[in-house]
């Protein structure tokens, strides 16, 4: 065994180009998509349109990055649902994930690639994505689709942003500060070996043989 | 398509505006308005629709298609309100139902409900129901929001419809439609005036033999600033209103629970990042292989 | 209408539909053609409680909003009406002191007349003119010239046992059989119209083009009069028979001479046989027969006068007042003689003022063909019409010269309009005509002035009666129209003064009324019915008073109402023959016996001091309302004949030919007839409320309300055709066919008639091949006859076949 010292000076690679850039395809309009949304959803962050290019134009392209969004999530899709399989010890994860909120990783089944957290993230994109899709065409052409389609589906994509949406902020705060390291992953696609070995011990494992 | 803004350009007092807190109520008086439509005595001569056109300028297409009496097989941006023809057999022989179709200024509007743009639907004191384009953002929910289907949106995704002809009405004057109605079937005043009319023509209607005949002023969405004698008060639906108007339950779901319960959900969210991260602290690395190195 | 009550004009006004208990609308669709004047007859619903009674071919707008419909075969009205009239006599319904005294139900005809019921014929019918000789139906008169009457009605050679007899044929079943309306729904309708018979019920009738437009139109409507008579619904408010004209204008047109039978004023222009002003007058002067006022006896005064507005200081005694200025007709030339002559190739020009007669003439292929043999045409009109471009057809081959003038509409000029009401009213101008359009007054003062310079330099064969009409306006080329209501109304030509001595109107003045006019050359008045519309202390068509101190609607002080602004005509037969109105709460006359004069809530339509025992329709020499007459040249009683085309033999006619026997028959190749095997279907005509005429299709507001040119068919007969709302269909006739879309609709129902079933077409008729929106011109289809009394072709009821395009 290395140095810990050494260990935190290897890069491994998390992500590869591809990786990175359907992560960003996807999450550049999704910010967009739930500033947006937010703004739309509730009168109190109306102010939010003004910065996103006023609310007729933010109401526009909300639909628009919406497509683009559903584009990349599919891609996303291809590239890793086979990742994002939940197993027994996810399910073990899930069941315990105050340990991890406490940083007593020991605590938890070793992560894989993917822990059971970032795995129920991914299908909350998934299948909200899908959501979002359906009920925003039939937002968007409401009188081509019998009224109250109309209605079920503005609740639908807005029960679909209270869900995804608690997600993305918990993402957002795990892959910065809430996980520090983790960010330099999405960014460049390295991070540092001590970080693979004590967040996703399996993984590190499965490339450490490599 | 409003002509007077919820600044309240011609001193206008505001009711209600959407995705807004109620206006103050009791600065400005305004009695709720009503038009009465006497459908026992239409004739269907369409002058309101020319009238309409007339008044608010509207580039009124020529249909193509073949729609029979109808001047148009639907509303349209351009369209503000249109007769509707059906014939119907009734226990008095064949009657021809002849309604007029537009915005029904409902007092518990559902498009003022339904939209999300503060400001872009108002309600002045008066009942009357607008639209002010500069706050709309073109999301369409007015029209799940409306028992009647009356929004009808431009290229720009603007909502138009009947204003009640808000310039005339706060001017002192009747609306165009009203103005123009060569029978006198329809009538213009107070709400409490014109209920007083219609319940005194229901009353002569039912002498006349038609004991169904009944005023209809939807009470699903607070009565409405068009309200309508049905010479057959049994078949509502035939007139081409619904029996019971009122906002849709999906929609009051999304306007009340569901907008609590996200905003809940989202800040407690991110209150629940907050408390970690001050409770527990970023989940660092290698504490396991730290004590192991 | 003005063979039996002296005037052919709408009784009562608009405003006073709403004094009836009962509103019978037959021939007529006020809602649809007459939307605004409609109210006052929902008035009458909201006010009084009156029942509105729509008969018609199919369920219209007016049906939408009536208490009871009733639909009947198109062209089988006379049945209908003649199996009312025998209902109200079988029941005695009738208000008999009505009827004694106001109608001529007591005098003796001669025993000349006669009417055979198998062949349909009155006495005296000549098969070869096909004419009748009237004099035979005339009354017998005693020693002084006076009618013969009895009082007790019993006579058989009375008027009311041979009206009675007459009508004995038209029993409900009949009715059933001819017009398709079941027996139980006329004898309800029967019941309700017969109750109006009672002294103070009143019955309003609402008629228009739906009557006039068959070849029995002006018996039709007579039969209505009658009716009214027999329930003493005339004179009364809330009573009377009222054509409603389908223009806003269209009285005034009337009452200014349109018809070539007529001067201005229904004065008459002279005939070849009249050589003489002294013979013309003389002629034209009927001689009382009974206790009349007998109006007409002023003739001459009005006359003269008239002469006197045209020609002034040219006009003297000792040239008869200029009459010689007049042509003298050899034979009365009316419209559908001068496009069958146009046809013919008999006419080398024609000037067109505001009339379309490739949309609105019958079998308008006729028309078209006859434009295209002329050798040039004047076209006035607001629109380039269909008649302005009739060449377009056939541009090659056409060599008509046509010069459009475009012209002013109402809005941008100063005018008035006579209304259905007889009321004259003012419109003011809103705005300019656009582009070289001029107004009328401006386009007919140019004409003449070019055409008196003419005459003035070149001469002519009779050049005076142009070099001398008078032509006093400020600007010659440009009259206005209060200097031409100034002439209409009259003024004095030396100090006028009445019985006792007293100056009504100083030389130079406008006269008050036409009572004041002269036949000694003192006055001139160029249209002595409007006479008293502008009188010097102003022009009263201006008038907007909307007081109306006696409730009954009168509106004495809005406009001015023709004549001498009398609101109901007639109207002293609103009081019992003692004087006492027949209903006091709708009082409109009476006789105060301390003044021994009429008083009451309208202008008296009879000399005020005449004693009661004079009759109330003062036009007449009979003084009482005609429920015979033999002025009619098809008959005294209106009897039913079938449409020109109809789709059964007349069933009361066994061995007649069923159809009006001195109907005037062309028979140029166009000129075809359609028999109902090969054409089974029986169309109409109409309008609706979205257009006018064939104007509003080239003005885009109205065209977007009613784009399509469409048909209206039974579901029934949609299901045979297999079609649906939206297909086109053909509709054809001999003379021609078009297409349209199809509207199947349960308004109107396939009729049983004699036990055959009937389908009927509706057409509406607004559309043409210029315009915003364009379609079929429904006049292609439409038969070339014509009501014989009034030259009004047959509109409604011809056959038809449709199918599908």
């Amino acid at each position: 065994m290395e140095d810990v010292k050494n260990l935190e000076e290897i890069q491994v690679e998390r992500f590869s180009k591809v990786d990175r850039l359907i992560h960003w395809f996807m999450a550049v309009p999704f910010v967009y998509l739930f500033l947006s949304g937010l703004g739309m959803f509730s009168p109190k962050f109306a102010w939010l349109l003004p910065f996103l290019g006023g609310k007729e134009f933010a109401a526009w392209l909300h639909k628009w990055a919406g497509i683009v969004f559903t584009v990349a999530a599919f891609l996303a899709f291809l590239k890793w649902v086979k990742d994002f399989v939940l197993d027994k010890d996810d399910v073990q994860w899930l069941k315990n994930v105050k340990y991890y909120l406490k940083g007593e990783e020991e605590k938890l089944p070793e992560a894989g690639k993917y822990n059971a957290g970032q795995k129920t993230f991914g299908w909350m994109v998934f299948i909200g994505g899908l959501v979002f899709l359906i009920s925003g065409i039939i937002m968007w052409f409401p009188e081509e689709f019998p009224i109250f389609l109309v209605r079920l589906s503005i609740l639908l994509h807005d029960i679909a942003f209270i869900i995804v949406g608690a997600g993305f902020i918990i993402h957002v705060y795990m892959g910065t500060i809430g996980v520090p390291g983790s960010l330099s992953g999405i960014i460049t696609g390295k991070v540092s070996a001590l970080w693979a070995m004590s967040h996703h011990p399996r993984w590190f494992k499965e490339i450490s043989n490599k | 398509m409003s002509v007077v803004t919820s600044e309240g350009t011609v001193g206008l007092g505001l009711r209600r505006v959407s995705a807004s807190k109620l206006p103050a109520q009791d600065i400005k008086k305004g009695e709720t308005l009503a038009i009465l439509v006497d459908v026992s005595s239409c004739i269907g001569c369409k002058a309101c629709e020319a009238a309409c056109t007339q008044w608010h300028d509207l580039n009124r297409p020529i249909f193509t298609q073949f729609v029979g009496y109808q001047s148009t097989p639907d509303l349209s941006p351009n369209i503000f309100m249109y007769m509707k023809f059906n014939e119907v057999e009734t226990e008095k022989g064949l009657s021809w139902f002849i309604t007029k179709h537009q915005c029904m200024h409902c007092a518990d509007p559902g498009c003022l409900k339904a939209c999300p743009s503060p400001g872009a639907v108002i309600q002045y004191q008066n009942g009357v129901v607008d639209f002010d384009h500069s706050k709309c953002i073109g999301c369409k929910f007015c029209l799940s929001g409306c028992p009647f289907d009356i929004p009808r949106y431009d290229a720009n995704n603007k909502p138009w419809k009947c204003n009640f002809c808000i310039d005339r009405v706060s001017s002192g004057l009747s609306p165009a439609c009203v103005k123009t109605c060569p029978t006198n079937c329809l009538h213009f005043g107070t709400k409490e005036e014109m209920l007083f009319k219609a319940n005194k023509i229901v009353e002569s209607l039912k002498k006349r033999g038609f004991e169904n005949a009944t005023v209809y002023d939807p009470q699903g969405v607070g009565g409405t600033g068009y309200i309508y004698v049905l010479p057959h008060g049994d078949k509502v639906e035939m007139y081409g209103f619904p029996k019971e108007a009122s906002i849709s339950p999906l929609v009051s779901l999304w306007k009340g629970p569901v907008k609590l319960i996200g905003s809940i959900v989202l800040w407690g969210t991110l209150l629940g990042a907050f408390l970690q991260l001050i409770l527990f602290g970023p989940i660092k690395v290698g504490k396991k292989e730290k004590k192991e190195g | 209408m003005a063979p039996r009550y002296g005037r052919g004009a709408m009784t009562n006004g608009w405003n006073d539909i709403a004094n009836a208990d009962v509103v019978f609308i037959m021939g007529g669709n006020p809602a649809e053609n007459h939307p605004c004047g409609f109210k006052w007859a929902l008035k009458a619903r909201e006010k009084r409680g009156a029942k509105i009674i729509c008969v018609d071919p199919r369920f219209n707008r007016t049906a939408a909003v009536s208490d009871i419909f009733l639909q009947i075969r198109p062209g089988s009205d006379l049945a209908f009406m003649g199996g009312l009239i025998n209902y109200v006599i079988q029941n005695k319904k009738y208000n008999e002191e009505y009827v004694k005294h106001y109608t001529n139900a007591a005098y003796i005809v001669k025993d000349t007349y006669s009417f055979d019921p198998e062949t349909g014929l009155f006495s005296g019918y000549d098969p070869e003119k096909r004419k009748y000789d009237q004099s035979l139906w005339n009354y017998e008169l005693d020693e002084k010239g006076m009618a013969k009457k009895d009082m007790t009605l019993e006579d058989p050679r009375c008027v009311f046992q041979l009206m009675k007899k007459h009508y004995e044929r038209y029993t409900p079943e009949v009715v059933e059989k001819i017009t398709g309306v079941p027996k139980d729904k006329f004898l309800e309708v029967a019941k309700i119209i017969a109750e109006t018979g009672a002294p103070n019920k009143a019955m309003t009738h609402l008629y228009a083009l739906g009557w006039t437009h068959h070849s029995f139109g002006t018996q039709l409507i007579g039969s209505m009069a009658i009716l009214q008579l027999l329930l003493g619904n005339i004179g009364v408010a809330g009573g009377g028979v009222n054509a409603l004209r389908g223009h806003a204008n269209v009285q005034g047109a009337t009452d200014l001479a349109c018809e070539s039978r007529f001067l201005p004023g229904y004065l008459r222009p002279p005939r070849a046989n009249q050589q003489t002003l002294k013979d013309h007058i003389e002629q034209s002067t009927p001689k009382a027969i009974d206790t009349s006022m007998n109006y007409w006896s002023n003739y001459g005064k009005f006359y003269v006068s008239l002469l006197k507005a045209w020609f002034g200081p040219h006009a003297t005694q000792e040239n008869e007042f200029a009459y010689h200025y007049l042509p003298k007709m050899e034979k009365l030339i009316s419209w559908d003689d001068i496009v069958d002559r146009m046809y013919r190739g008999k006419l080398d020009g024609f000037v067109s003022f505001g009339v379309n007669i490739v949309n609105n003439t019958a079998n308008a292929q006729k028309a078209i063909n006859g434009l295209s043999k002329l050798k040039w045409m004047v076209f006035i009109d607001t629109f380039e019409t269909e008649m302005a471009g009739f060449w377009k057809s056939n541009p090659k081959n056409i060599n008509t010269e046509v010069l459009l003038l475009p012209s002013a509409i109402f809005a941008e000029k100063d005018s008035s309009f006579t209304n259905s009401g007889r009321v004259i009213k003012w419109h003011w101008k809103a705005l300019d005509p656009p582009g070289d359009a001029k107004d009328e007054f401006w386009i007919v003062a140019n004409f003449f002035m070019k055409l008196r310079e003419l005459y003035q330099k070149e001469g002519g064969a009779f050049p005076d009666p142009i070099l001398k009409l008078t032509w006093n306006f400020r600007n010659p080329y440009h009259p206005t129209a209060e200097e031409i209501l100034h002439e209409m109304n009259g003024y004095a030509l030396e100090d006028l003064t009445d019985d006792k001595g007293n100056v009504v109107a100083k030389k130079g003045e406008r006269v008050p009324g036409f009572a004041v006019l002269k036949d000694d050359g003192t006055t001139a008045c160029g249209m002595w019915l409007y006479s008293g519309v502008f009188p010097q202390s102003g022009n009263r068509a201006k008038s907007t008073d909307t007081s109306d101190p006696s409730g009954l609607g009168m509106y004495h002080n809005y406009g001015f109402s023709w004549p001498a602004n009398r609101r109901i005509l007639y109207n002293r037969a609103s009081s019992d023959p003692s004087g006492k109105p027949w209903d006091p709460k709708r009082k409109v006359l009476w006789w105060n016996d301390i003044e021994q004069k009429w008083v009451g809530n309208d202008v008296p339509d009879i000399k005020p001091d005449l004693t009661p025992d004079y009759g109330p329709f003062i036009m007449l020499p009979e003084g009482r309302g005609r429920l015979f007459a033999a002025q009619l040249v098809d008959g005294p009683f209106p009897e039913h004949y079938e449409p020109y085309e109809s789709p059964m033999k007349n069933i009361l006619h066994p061995k007649g030919d069923g159809r009006n026997p001195v109907v005037k028959v062309f028979k140029s190749e166009l000129d075809l007839l359609a028999t109902s095997q090969d054409f089974p279907h029986v169309a109409t005509t109409y309008r609706v409320v979205e257009h006018f005429h064939f104007w509003t299709k080239h003005i885009y507001g109205p065209s977007a309300l009613m784009p399509h040119m469409f048909v209206e068919i039974s579901t029934e007969l949609a299901q045979e055709l297999k079609v649906k709302e939206g297909d086109k269909v053909k509709i054809s006739t001999p003379r021609g066919s078009i297409e349209a879309y199809v509207l199947p609709t349960k308004r109107i129902k396939p009729l049983a008639i004699n036990g055959k079933t009937v389908h009927t077409i509706g057409i509406p008729i607004h559309w043409g091949n210029e315009g915003v929106v364009k379609g079929a011109i429904a006049n292609l289809i439409t038969p070339y006859v014509w009501d014989p009394n009034s030259q009004t072709p047959e509109f409604k009821g011809f056959l038809c076949k449709v199918e599908k395009a």
